[in-house]
């Protein structure tokens, strides 16, 4: 209950002291402004505390190293030393501030006692990371007395520096994108070959989809060349929790690896909190949208309840953290924040000391802000997700989430930013509209009971492979011996044949096969597109933006003329798109607006090719691949925040894409078809005037089944839901009868998403079928949270919840075809009637 | 040896010659000296057809406009230009076209899908066809393709295997210029390509000329670059547009040209640059760019006026490293601090010698990081703008060449290219691999090469040597410029208007120097 506001006040500098949490999730409600609040608590958790499990130093390393050792390891970072010891390539899937930097450093350390030539390879997310490493090994190094050498090597270190670290350091610490072009010049690096004895990679888990696909080949190439200068090293990766570590270890290195996921770091007793916003004017139902296509919550948006509570937590003594999408975000959060402090109506007495944190503020005032916080000056700081990982936060009781940031594992990583070492903590999930949101808000088990996501590499699209085996014959000469490591020796057959025909390379597996042009291959690598035709990014007036190149899907999806976006917080309006010129490009210019855009697509699917298939109940099951042809040629301007629609059917003028990638799709048996269609034919959306009325229920079904398996796609897979489409069809386009639906990978030449769908098909089916059932929007036609997807080519019609559930439970074996028939009206010129096609998006 | 020679065809696309003016392209026509203009299809305008049939008196086919069959034939060789592939079918048996060494037609190129790794040769039916019918093989040479490149096709067409040679005659896309190729096609069906940018002729030939520079050039009475040669700095400077040191490197870059000889820029001490130092000239032979192996190695000892070579007749993969034991070995045991110079060895020769010491003579890697100094001349020259060379490009040969040194013999039959795919064939018959179709492709064209002549492989590397010899002499003689006051900054980054060497990757500076302990030259 909440309390009377005048008698419980509690004065903000009030602290319980040094030791303990001022609030916990029933305290948060408790304290809350009784006009404030309207039952936003929805759920409280209480997640035990964690002991640290030690392992005596001197069992896992020499003695006299043991002795200079301050603290003894985790078992964790124990367990992973022995098995590199033993020969083993290890993967570390334990939570952030483990200390995985130590698991890697001490290795290198009782290597270097042995060999002081020994070297080591880290290749790190970015830039700003690296350096953060260099100075914790150098810390860990000096502490223990040696006299190993540390060295950055990335577009920033200087030049001078650079032969120096070549010939000296014992340890080079890089990124994917730098290490894809120091390959070429392999031969300046032959002593650091000879010698390499490890490769760390680090966050393993971002490596994923399109930059994890880059990632495992630059791997590839780089052990390739380590291999022909005699050096053997093993690997070792550091991971978030994913849910298949052993398997992605392997697909981005290429080897087996021995996971470590059991944690000996300790942890406190965690309070966690889902927070959900009331709806807007207190208590009152839900505009009814019967008869129009447009729905809009009125709930409170995230970005206006989260910095309330925020400052709710850090006066009442919880210094907190508030994670928030971008940076304009934080700026307004902390303004949001002081107004509601400062509004007399509220019973606070004081103000908070809060602070926006972000990589738009200049080095030295991040120091400063960092510093603060440290020293238990701030109150409160609102960041991006820039304080998500690296240093140390010190006194941080609290974090809340401002929505969901898009994954299980940066979830974790962000409330772990709370509550170091064994003290107590609090977070607060604060849900947005969007539909992830509103799935784990009604499905908490999700985040705290189930597997985390599995990463997906997929080695498979040919595109990238030929571009990096390009780089590779580059390199040296490509040889049969490289088969085992370069896709098989039939693929690799086929490619170098293809290259042969194309000009691209020259000679044969058996002499060598080289890169026949004289231009450098590895300056055609972006990581985070597929091929060629990559567009390149630009500010209004200037050169190029930071060498970030998107590719062509991308750039016509979300970087059409007059499409905003957001590029590293920062919003920016598309003023140009350009392709006539030898390198395409599209130009930005910035601007502060409400709103943000969405491309809507259509989608037509032909020329398919089955590769696999399979029975799910009486449902054909397949996939392969198939040429898509995706247009975007509408986008919708909406509001920021409550996502309301400004402005819609506006044009980008960008012409419609082809591309052949990896599909799945299933084919829906006659009867369950003809079931459904009789149980539903009642259905009539008036807006789908060009589709038979008797359809509107079934096709509105499976259109609602694609969109949903696609939204909860994310939920199961490292996949961005962007990377994905769909396209519900009343007739499949390989020349069967049958209606069904396709998954796509949205990647030229396939991402393998598609692949994982196909083979959870049922789980992900699942996860749908509840999206739809547990919305509280209760519509048939769904809505924005469920099924309404904001990229829909059909304007999200028809979409018809009751139909779809049924397709599902015969899918999914949980009904007979036959008894939904029953509860129809029976129509005895069903099977005679033709069907027209009809495709929906 | 003159039925070597073959027919010169010289293939041009409008949108990279539509730029130079009748003077330069008087100027390329004279460089190529072609026996044939040809046109590529792409990009095609009549203005520019037109201009080249009034510079060039020799046949000038262009693949734009209707589609036609028509027969040149050209020293010796005749060749078929077909304006569509389908045209070649159902000739009559007696026609012309049926006994030329050359098939001539830009429908011919791959179809591709990356995703699938296939790739088929669009126009093989009719070509099929028209080879079936015709005597002999054809080789196929089509505009759709840059020229460099270079592959049998064995479609099955008809329900037959058969063998399309196809090679790519249009210019090469390079960041800067396009760089036009003339091709040397023999009675055989081989084919040699010579190239040069397209921007280096006339007095776009000059340094720091471009289309600007070279109008105003132009406006101001200046119409040949002999004339500009004649003309002093100052007159030069005097024209807008045109600054000091731009006018010095053109005058300087007219001169060499004119004269052929080398123009000193700066007085920076020729490499090696210490007085008690005397060179060693080197050079390199691999078998190919990404080299798997050297065999052949030769070095020129000025001072004792003695050429040593070291050269594997054996070649294989087991001992990738042994010429280049050899020559280190020796190295070591005659010269304690020997001072090596090359002609671009930062981008090639010392890039492959380290990685072969590193791997395969690890023994010696500190005498070689530490007791020899490496030096190239094409870098300090070039791109360092200490000297101006003759010679149309910067290549050793073209250099050479321009200050009268004469190849003769074997020597000048051969170049580095085609050597080292001789000596990839032979590294691959040593292995009796799988019966793939690349393999079979290998093994027809092994066969279809001569095999390897270690007498003229061996003259041809020291000729290359004594070339780099008497280039240094030329550079080291040259007197200075009396016009160029004090020395220009060395360190340069390289030329934007530079021609591009046969054997160079681009890079910037950023290459590392390996020597060690010498101070910068």
């Amino acid at each position: 209950m909440p309390t009377d506001d005048i008698d419980d006040l509690t004065d903000g500098q009030d602290s319980t002291g040094a030791d303990g949490l001022a609030l916990t999730g029933a305290e948060l409600r408790d304290t809350f402004p009784s006009r404030r609040y309207h039952g936003q608590l929805h759920e409280r958790f209480t997640l035990p505390a964690e002991p640290a499990s030690h392992v005596p130093a001197r069992e896992v390393l020499p003695a006299d190293l043991a002795a200079t050792l301050e603290v003894d390891p985790w078992s964790h970072q124990a367990e992973a030393l022995e098995a590199l010891s033993d020969g083993e390539n290890v993967c570390v899937a334990t939570s952030t501030s483990s200390g995985k930097t130590y698991v890697y450093g001490l290795h290198v350390a009782r290597r270097f006692r042995e060999n002081p030539d020994v070297r080591a390879l880290l290749v790190y997310p970015t830039k700003a990371l690296s350096r953060d490493q260099e100075r914790e090994l150098n810390d860990l190094f000096d502490s223990l007395g040696l006299d190993v050498t540390v060295g950055v090597y990335d577009g920033d270190t200087k030049r001078e520096e650079k032969a120096r670290i070549r010939e000296e350091a014992n340890v080079v610490i890089t990124n994917f994108a730098g290490l894809n072009q120091y390959l070429e010049g392999h031969h300046r690096w032959a002593a650091f070959h000879a010698e390499c004895e490890l490769i760390v990679i680090d966050e393993a888990h971002s490596w994923t989809g399109i930059s994890g696909m880059h990632a495992a080949w630059i791997l590839r190439r780089t052990r390739r060349l380590i291999d022909w200068y005699g050096g053997d090293p093993q690997y070792v990766l550091t991971t978030a929790t994913i849910g298949n570590p052993a398997e992605h270890a392997r697909a981005l290195t290429g080897e087996p690896a021995t996971v470590i996921d059991e944690d000996g770091s300790p942890s406190g007793r965690r309070h966690l909190a889902f927070w959900d916003p009331p709806t807007d004017g207190g208590g009152g139902e839900y505009e009814d949208g019967s008869g129009d296509t447009e729905w809009s919550p009125s709930k409170r948006p995230a970005t206006v309840e989260a910095p309330e509570v925020w400052a709710h937590c850090c006066y009442h003594g919880v210094p907190s953290l508030l994670f928030c999408d971008s940076r304009k975000q934080t700026e307004l959060a902390v303004g949001r924040a002081r107004e509601y402090l400062e509004n007399p109506t509220l019973p606070y007495r004081n103000s908070a000391d809060l602070a926006a944190y972000n990589a738009g503020h200049g080095k030295r005032s991040r120091r400063s802000t960092e510093n603060r916080l440290k020293d238990g000056e701030l109150d409160g700081v609102a960041t991006t997700s820039a304080l998500e990982v690296g240093i140390d936060v010190g006194g941080i009781d609290g974090t809340i989430l401002m929505g969901y940031p898009g994954s299980r594992q940066s979830f974790w990583q962000r409330l772990g930013r709370s509550g170091r070492d064994e003290r107590e903590a609090l977070s607060v999930f604060v849900p947005s509209h969007a539909t992830l949101d509103q799935y784990i808000l009604r499905h908490p088990e999700y985040l705290l009971e189930e597997e985390p996501e599995s990463a997906v590499v997929d080695l498979a699209n040919n595109p990238v492979y030929l571009q990096h085996l390009r780089c590779a014959a580059q390199e040296l000469p490509l040889r049969r011996e490289d088969a085992d490591r370069f896709g098989g020796i039939d693929r690799l057959e086929r490619a170098v044949e293809y290259g042969r025909r194309t000009g691209d390379f020259e000679g044969s597996l058996a002499g060598g096969v080289t890169y026949a042009h004289r231009d450098r291959p590895q300056s055609e690598i972006n990581l985070y597109a597929s091929s060629g035709n990559a567009f390149e990014v630009r500010l209004a007036g200037e050169e190029t933006f930071d060498n970030q190149a998107i590719g062509k899907a991308r750039a016509y999806r979300d970087y059409h003329e007059g499409a905003t976006v957001l590029y590293r917080g920062d919003q920016y309006e598309v003023v140009e798109l350009q392709e006539d010129r030898p390198q395409p490009s599209v130009t930005l210019e910035p601007v502060d607006v409400d709103y943000y855009t969405q491309s809507q697509r259509r989608t037509t699917i032909y020329d398919t090719e089955v590769r696999e298939s399979r029975d799910v109940g009486p449902f054909r099951l397949n996939w392969g691949y198939g040429t898509v042809t995706v247009h975007h040629d509408t986008y919708t301007k909406r509001e920021i925040g409550t996502g309301d629609v400004l402005a819609v059917g506006l044009e980008t003028g960008v012409p419609p894409l082809e591309m052949r990638t990896q599909l799945c799709w299933a084919e829906v048996p006659d009867a369950v078809e003809q079931a459904v269609t009789a149980a539903h034919s009642d259905y009539h959306n008036d807006e789908c005037e060009e589709l038979p009325p008797r359809l509107h229920g079934y096709l509105g079904g499976i259109h609602a089944i694609e969109h949903a398996m696609i939204a909860v796609a994310p939920l199961e897979l490292t996949v961005d839901a962007a990377d994905l489409g769909g396209l519900a069809t009343n007739r499949l386009p390989d020349g069967t009868d049958a209606s069904g639906w396709f998954i796509y990978d949205a990647v030229e030449g396939g991402l393998g998403f598609s692949r994982r769908i196909y083979e959870e098909y049922e789980a992900v089916a699942r996860r749908a079928r509840d999206l739809m059932t547990d919305c509280p929007c209760g519509r048939d036609e769904g809505c924005p949270a469920c099924l309404m997807d904001d990229r829909c080519g059909n304007d999200n019609r028809p979409l018809y919840a009751p139909a779809a559930t049924d397709v599902i439970d015969a899918l999914l074996g949980e009904v007979d075809p036959a008894a939904l028939r029953s509860s129809a009206n029976a129509d005895p010129d069903d099977s005679t009637e033709r069907r027209p096609p009809a495709s929906v998006s | 040896m003159s039925d070597e020679d073959g027919a010169d065809l010289l293939a041009l696309c409008c949108d990279a010659v539509a730029d130079l003016d009748d003077t330069a392209l008087r100027d390329a026509l004279e460089y190529f000296d072609p026996d044939l203009v040809y046109v590529v299809r792409e990009s095609s305008d009549v203005r520019v057809v037109s201009r080249l049939r009034r510079a060039f008196d020799g046949p000038v086919v262009s693949a734009g406009g209707p589609a036609d069959v028509r027969t040149e034939t050209v020293a010796g060789i005749t060749f078929v230009f077909a304006g569509s592939a389908s045209l070649l079918e159902d000739r009559p048996e007696d026609d012309e076209t049926q006994t030329a060494e050359y098939v001539v037609c830009d429908d011919i190129e791959p179809t591709t899908d990356a995703v699938m790794l296939e790739s088929t040769l669009a126009g093989r039916e009719p070509i099929a066809r028209y080879q079936s019918r015709a005597s002999g093989t054809a080789t196929v040479l089509t505009g759709a393709l840059e020229a460099g490149y270079d592959h049998v096709w064995e479609p099955t067409v008809d329900g037959e295997r058969v063998t399309i040679p196809v090679q790519g005659v249009a210019p090469l896309r390079r960041s800067g210029a396009a760089e036009l190729a003339c091709l040397t096609c023999d009675r055989r069906g081989s084919v040699a390509v010579s190239s040069a940018p397209a921007d280096r002729f006339g007095l776009r030939a000059l340094a720091n000329v471009g289309p600007t520079t070279a109008q105003r050039l132009r406006t101001n009475g200046y119409e040949t670059r002999a004339a500009v040669a004649e003309t002093t700095e100052a007159d030069l400077r005097s024209i807008e547009g045109i600054g000091a040191s731009t006018a010095r490197a053109i005058r300087h870059s007219a001169r060499s040209l004119a004269e052929s000889r080398v123009v000193r820029r700066t007085d920076e001490l020729v490499p090696p640059a210490a007085e008690t130092a005397t060179p060693l000239f080197v050079d390199i032979e691999t078998d190919g760019l990404q080299s798997t192996i050297i065999w052949l190695i030769g070095v020129y000892d000025p001072q004792r006026d003695a050429y040593v070579d070291f050269v594997d007749t054996d070649p294989s993969r087991d001992e990738p490293g042994a010429t280049t034991r050899k020559f280190v070995s020796w190295l070591a045991a005659e010269y304690d601090a020997p001072s090596l110079v090359t002609w671009n060895g930062h981008a090639f020769d010392y890039k492959h010698l380290e990685r072969f010491i590193a791997r395969d003579v690890p023994e010696f890697r500190d005498y070689w990081r530490e007791d020899v100094f490496t030096y190239d001349l094409y870098d300090w020259a070039v791109r360092r703008e200490h000297a101006v060379l003759p010679g149309r490009t910067n290549r050793l040969e073209d250099v050479a060449e321009a200050l009268g040194c004469d190849r003769s013999g074997a020597a000048a039959a051969l170049d580095g290219k085609s050597l080292a795919e001789r000596i990839r064939r032979l590294l691959e018959s040593e292995r009796p691999s799988g019966a793939g179709s690349e393999d079979r492709a290998a093994a027809t064209a092994a066969s279809t090469g001569t095999a390897i002549d270690w007498a003229a492989a061996r003259e041809y590397c020291e000729a290359d040597v004594r070339e780099l010899a008497a280039v240094s002499k030329a550079i080291a003689t040259a007197p200075l410029e009396t016009d160029s006051a004090g020395s220009e900054t060395g360190g340069a980054e390289l030329e934007t208007n530079g021609a591009e060497m046969e054997t160079e990757q681009e890079r910037t500076t950023d290459d590392s120097t390996t020597q060690t302990g010498l101070a910068d030259f």
